[in-house]
């Protein structure tokens, strides 16, 4: 196949190339993942692509078919590793909704608080690894530099970082701490001593004012002033 | 707008024997379906100026069955397997089920997979859901354009969330229980 180009500026290059099948995954770098994609391809022209999208399967459904249902918390974080308390979350909530029951308002609030951390923390690694994605390095190490911070909240909160296992079903398997120390990571970000204990929504208070002022000199910058 | 209100529009339009008699009652009611009308029905909720259900946000299959005998005396359901069409509207926000019931087995015989018609050409994201219902719980989509396997590799044996599936012993030399 030769195209025609009428600027003649363009050398046309009229390389001769075959068909190929390419597969692509399930282990590539590209993919975030387990993703096979079978191409056919023509030179660099990607004329067909079929996704197998199932060796990510990992069968959860059928085996909480023979657990218990607060069994099933840890399976949850494994849906969406990045965002662990707000699939505990969505589990639970359809739980409470089929057998009727009312949780109680403490328990209500701790959920939103703990829930948009983890959508914080969630969405600094999805922009982050976008970024990634188009070529740029560097917004990816700031934004799991934020995340990190999180991440130490949730260890202090449930003792876990990654798979939480922390609100179930009814509310959460246990209360906030009252006073933690302060991250090494929001120590240093701070410009603070390293070992403080400080009451636990004070320092969560302190990061968040931290991560607006960092987000207004970002939109600053943006707008150009 | 609310359930019984699209439940009125559907058996003005379809009549009884297309739709259910009424909405069911519980948490989430949801509107029953004749197999054979679902595809007039989903064009006609997806276009209607009332209702405009322009998303679907999950179909999924569920297989009503014991296959324990003694609990079986218990489980007050008549065996049969259930596609559950979860709608929303995103112009005017509401959301609906719709859901159409069909025999375990085609003609009762085991083995042959029941048909429901595919949905795929009203919410084009039906096809993968479609794919996925077909390898999990065996449901057959009829008009579906390339139903295939989607999460089990494609010469796998059996549909592995109907509730008498049995693990292969066995599956190309490795063994599986």
């Amino acid at each position: 196949m030769s195209m025609q180009i009428e600027d003649p500026r363009i050398v046309e290059f009229d390389v001769q190339t075959d068909e190929m099948l390419v597969n692509m995954g399930p282990q590539h770098p590209s993919t975030h993942g387990v993703l096979r994609l079978l191409l056919r391809t023509d030179g660099e022209i990607v004329h067909e692509c079929t996704p197998h999208i199932g060796y990510l399967h990992r069968c959860a459904e059928k085996i909480g078919e023979n657990l218990a249902t607060p069994q099933w918390i840890p399976y949850t974080d494994r849906m969406d590793y990045l965002a662990a308390m707000n699939m505990n979350l969505g589990f639970a909530l359809a739980v409470e909704k089929l057998i009727g029951m009312e949780v109680n308002q403490k328990a209500l609030h701790l959920r939103v608080f703990i829930a948009e951390l983890g959508r914080i923390a969630s969405h600094l690694v999805g922009m982050g690894a976008y970024g990634l994605d188009l070529g740029t390095f560097s917004p990816f190490l700031y934004a799991f530099r934020e995340r990190e911070v999180i991440l130490d909240f949730f260890e202090e909160v449930c003792g876990a970082r990654l798979t939480c296992s922390y609100l179930t079903v009814g509310g959460a398997t246990h209360d906030l701490p009252e006073e933690i120390e302060i991250p090494d990571g929001l120590a240093a970000l701070l410009k603070i001593d390293k070992g403080q204990r400080a009451p636990f929504f004070e320092v969560i208070e302190t990061f968040l004012q931290w991560l607006e002022k960092r987000i207004k000199e970002e939109i600053k910058i943006e707008e150009g002033k | 707008m609310d359930i019984n209100e699209i439940h009125a529009i559907l058996l003005e339009e379809f009549g009884e024997a297309a739709v259910g008699a009424a909405p069911h009652d519980c948490i989430d009611p949801w509107i029953q379906v004749a197999a054979e009308s679902i595809v007039d029905v989903a064009t006609f909720v997806r276009d209607d100026e009332r209702m405009r259900f322009d998303h679907l946000n999950d179909l999924c299959g569920c297989d009503y069955f014991e296959p324990d005998e003694k609990k079986a005396k218990k489980f007050d359901h008549e065996p049969h397997v259930e596609v559950v069409y979860h709608l929303s509207s995103m112009s005017l926000i509401h959301r609906m089920k719709l859901k159409v019931s069909v025999p375990r087995w085609k003609d009762n015989a085991e083995g042959s997979l029941p048909e429901v018609p595919s949905v795929s050409s009203v919410w084009a994201i039906a096809d993968w859901h479609e794919r996925e219902c077909y390898d999990l719980v065996g449901i057959h989509f009829t008009g579906h354009p390339n139903l295939r396997r989607i999460l089990c590799p494609e010469d796998w044996e059996g549909h592995a969330l109907r509730k008498d599936y049995e693990m292969p012993l066995d599956y190309h030399g490795i063994r599986n229980r």
